[in-house]
């Protein structure tokens, strides 16, 4: 009964995890760098989305605003500060991103400070209950459900966007060979440009569901960018699709640790699985080869 | 850094110590710098040198620190058996997380670090008898005094920093550089690059844990943050602002990112703001990081007084010789001997010195001009190969001498070449020891900088000088060139090496029908045998190579040169 509320529980956090790293690898396979901002930047759209909400008490443009911040943020990284070292290095593209992500948290420090806001959730209403046999009771908190429903749906949209619009083409040519898709008279700058607003407005989006639960501080998405990364790796970084099946399992099995270990252990349980997965199986769960991108 | 240069720091240590002995807030500044110090040199040992990204090296520093904090409390052992179990505690951690370095490059291993770093971080907070997430407090320290603490840190730091350098400057260094640079190039050479990559990973561990042990027993409280994801961005930052791959970049990040947070302490300005900006700026514009710039700077301006110094005393110095004006200048040279002629030209950052151990040639008289831009000669502003030959010509037009053996070395081979063949009723017989070939010379663009820096650089002078004197053991000749060398117009620094790729004599050699000697050594750096035969192709010439000298046979076996001319000229 437990192991199946564990379950029930897990699937909507591991769908946020899944979003997350959706986002990372999306910017890892097109262009190339392990985006250690993710997170952070995440963070810092959900406090425009609080700035929002706290100016207009409309919750959906909030949403909304974090969601188009989080596409210029991409947009402007990209720009200035990605493309000047693009084919150099990517070890300095790595350290930029490390650096990215410190500035984002002092930024937040300095103009939000660093006590914890609370973020509405998007419904409010009694949790779905299921009973099943005599003592069995499911509970499903409605804002879990639509927070589900909200993930699968973006991550089946973006699917969709990349198999049949001629960006979402231009996107996966870029991914696969950048002079050919180059030569084929694709702008790789722009969609480079895209992608990083497209990955970073997804972390915008986990920021703000996320935030009911975590509150809104400046290192609210610490976790969820690991927990971003170790979906990806689970799933392996190579598939897309791996990476939100990766978060699923993620979700569950971070539930069932904390619920019969200790939620003490959670994050560390987790974490051993990265370094035992890269140890032993860099490619992912559901990754086809290992292309070994540096 | 070698035995000398670790004493100056330990002096300088002190002293800096000494100076602030009173001012305890301070020295535990300053202990605090020198264990982040520690930490950054090792990692800079498994990033910098071997190349492998880490994010999560605060983890180290935080088993070493736990381990001797909780020996030193439960079991009350001393310092050095605590020390001991951290580095083996520290070591293994760094052989667990390097295993899945074997298979991983760049971002994984990031990503691998970075977990790695959390986890543990989160482990210490989750056990309860390390004081969770409070920490452990009142750890003994290991003195009193700060100031002692100090100078227990400062050794360690010293000695450390010379083991670093003397693991760095070893075979196994090289091979991390190796691996860094091309995996492939090193599995070429038969290194396995996983077992490289392990070996750094355990050796900068083990660097991490002795600091997280020496930070413990500095501080007296230890909690699971202070080892956290934030440390460890530090420290990384710490080596990209100081330094990737250099020794000194672990000190001076860890003075800018330790140091500064005292200087804004006053502000609100949170510090990963201004490290996180400091970062991405140099990882954008100096990725080389302050220690390269340091050492350029120093390179460029710090010699330059004394540089200076040396030349204006080395200029006024008198020299036995005479003075010649042709067009106008005065060209110094030296005579000795009686009889036929023969005119010896020095080459490019020369003097009439390198010739003074041969000046003195039985049955003939030697001529040894300083060129014009040269030594104790005027200055021209025409800087060409055949202006300086025009200026030999006016010369020997002067003295009467109406045929001479020409004897030129390296540049001055260019110059006789130039002398002899547009002018080869002068030149009964040419000399050429190690000279520029006959269709010129090209310095490649990247040396430039370097041949300027040499104007101010007393020591890399020296050093360049001894590099193409290899079998030279005569420290006191050495020494004069290289103040004479320094006498040498400013522009000249380049402008000679420029003048040198701008000629080209191949069809000119065909009008001189006189002998050729074309003396080589075969460990020259700058003139190649091809170069040799290249330029004999169209002369009467020989070439005779000799396998134990290099550019300069002149000053590294003057008698046997000696030897080789007379046979020559007496032919």
């Amino acid at each position: 009964m437990l192991i199946l509320q564990s379950i029930i529980l897990g699937i909507p956090q591991g769908a946020l995890y899944g979003l997350m790293a959706f986002g990372i690898s999306l910017i890892f396979r097109t262009v190339g760098v392990m985006n250690f901002s993710h997170g952070n930047a995440g963070m810092f759209s959900a406090f425009i989305a609080l700035t929002v909400f706290l100016l207009t008490q409309n919750l959906l443009l909030a949403i909304l605003c974090a969601v188009i911040f989080g596409i210029l943020l991409g947009f402007l990284i990209e720009k200035f500060l990605m493309r000047p070292v693009k084919h150099l290095s990517h070890g300095g593209m790595l350290i930029i991103t490390l650096g990215i992500l410190m500035i984002l948290e002092g930024l937040a420090q300095i103009i939000w400070g660093v006590n914890p806001f609370s973020f509405n959730e998007l419904v409010s209403g009694p949790p779905l209950m299921f009973t099943l046999g005599e003592d069995g009771l499911l509970i499903l908190p409605l804002n879990d459900l639509l927070i589900t429903v909200i993930s699968l749906g973006i991550t089946i949209l973006l699917a969709v966007f990349l198999k049949v619009t001629k960006v979402g083409i231009a996107i996966r040519a870029r991914s696969q060979d950048e002079v050919g898709s180059k030569v084929v008279g694709i702008n790789t700058n722009m969609i480079d440009g895209l992608v990083w607003g497209i990955g970073i407005s997804l972390s915008a989006l986990v920021g703000v569901l996320i935030a009911p639960k975590t509150t809104v501080t400046p290192t609210m998405m610490m976790n969820m960018q690991l927990y971003g990364f170790t979906a990806g790796v689970l799933g392996g970084f190579t598939s897309l699709y791996g990476s939100i099946l990766g978060g699923i399992i993620l979700g569950i099995l971070e539930k069932i640790v904390g619920i019969y270990i200790s939620p003490d252990y959670q994050l560390t349980i987790i974490l051993l699985i990265i370094i035992l997965m890269l140890a032993f199986k860099p490619s992912g769960l559901f990754a086809k080869k290992f292309e070994g991108r540096v | 850094m070698n035995m000398k240069k670790a004493l100056i720091v330990l002096i300088i240590g002190v002293l800096l110590g000494v100076l602030f002995i009173n001012k305890s807030f301070l020295l535990m500044i300053f202990s605090l710098v020198l264990i982040y110090a520690i930490a950054a040199t090792g990692l800079n040992i498994v990033s910098g040198f071997t190349g492998q990204v880490s994010i999560g090296h605060g983890a180290f520093m935080a088993v070493g620190a736990y381990t001797t904090a909780a020996m030193a409390m439960d079991f009350g052992t001393p310092f050095y058996i605590n020390i001991l179990a951290a580095i083996v505690l520290a070591a293994f951690l760094g052989f667990l997380i390097g295993l899945p370095a074997l298979r991983l490059k760049g971002f994984y291993l990031a990503i691998a670090t970075m977990a790695f770093g959390v986890a543990v971080e989160q482990l210490f907070a989750a056990i309860e008898h390390f004081g969770g997430h409070i920490g452990m407090r009142n750890i003994p320290r290991f003195f009193e005094s700060d100031f002692y603490i100090y100078l227990l840190n400062l050794v360690f730091f010293v000695v450390l920093t010379y083991v670093a350098s003397l693991i760095l400057h070893s075979p196994v260094g090289e091979k991390y550089k190796m691996v860094r640079d091309s995996e492939v190039a090193a599995r070429a050479y038969g290194i396995k690059p996983s077992r490289i990559k392990l070996n750094a990973f355990i050796v900068s561990a083990i660097y991490g844990g002795i600091a997280g042990a020496l930070y413990s027993h500095t501080v007296g409280y230890i909690s699971p943050p202070d080892f956290g994801m934030n440390t460890s961005l530090n420290l990384l930052s710490m080596i990209v602002i100081g330094g990737m791959a250099s020794l000194e970049g672990g000190m001076i990040g860890s003075i800018i990112i330790t140091g500064l947070p005292f200087l804004f302490s006053r502000g609100n300005i949170p510090m990963t703001l201004i490290f996180g900006a400091l970062l991405i700026v140099f990882v954008l514009f100096f990725p080389q990081g302050i220690a390269y710039g340091l050492k350029l700077l120093s390179m460029k301006y710090l010699g330059r007084p004394w540089a200076l110094l040396v030349r204006k005393s080395w200029s006024r110095r008198a020299e036995d010789g005479k003075y010649v004006t042709v067009n106008g200048k005065k060209i110094f040279y030296r005579q000795q001997g009686n009889g036929p002629a023969i005119v010896m030209i020095h080459g490019n950052f020369g003097s009439h010195r390198w010739y003074e151990k041969v000046s003195s040639i039985e049955g003939y008289t030697t001529y040894i001009p300083d060129l014009v831009n040269f030594g104790k000669s005027d200055r021209i502003d025409n800087v060409s190969i055949d202006t300086y030959a025009d200026f030999v010509k006016g010369f020997m037009d002067q003295l009467k001498i109406e045929k001479a053996v020409v004897v030129g070395h390296s540049l001055g081979g260019a110059v006789s070449m130039s002398l002899a063949f547009r002018y080869p009723q002068l030149v009964s017989k040419l000399v050429l020891v190690d000279s520029a070939p006959v269709n010129g010379l090209v310095t490649p663009e990247e040396n430039f900088p370097v041949l300027e820096m040499m104007k101010g650089n007393v020591s890399l002078l020296r050093n360049s000088l001894k590099g193409i004197m290899p079998a030279c053991e005569d420290q006191k000749i050495l020494s004069e060139v290289v103040k004479d060398a320094l006498l040498m117009k400013d522009e000249c620094f380049s402008e000679n090496a420029r003048a040198l790729s701008r000629y080209d004599y191949t069809e000119l050699a065909e009008r001189y029908k006189n002998p050729v000697l074309f003396i080589l050594g075969k460990k020259d750096m700058l003139i190649t045998h091809d170069m040799a035969e290249n330029t004999l192709k169209n002369l009467n010439g020989r070439l005779e190579v000799l396998d134990h000298v290099g550019h300069s046979v002149i000053l590294e076996d003057s008698q046997l040169f000696k030897k080789l001319l007379i046979n020559f000229v007496n032919l």
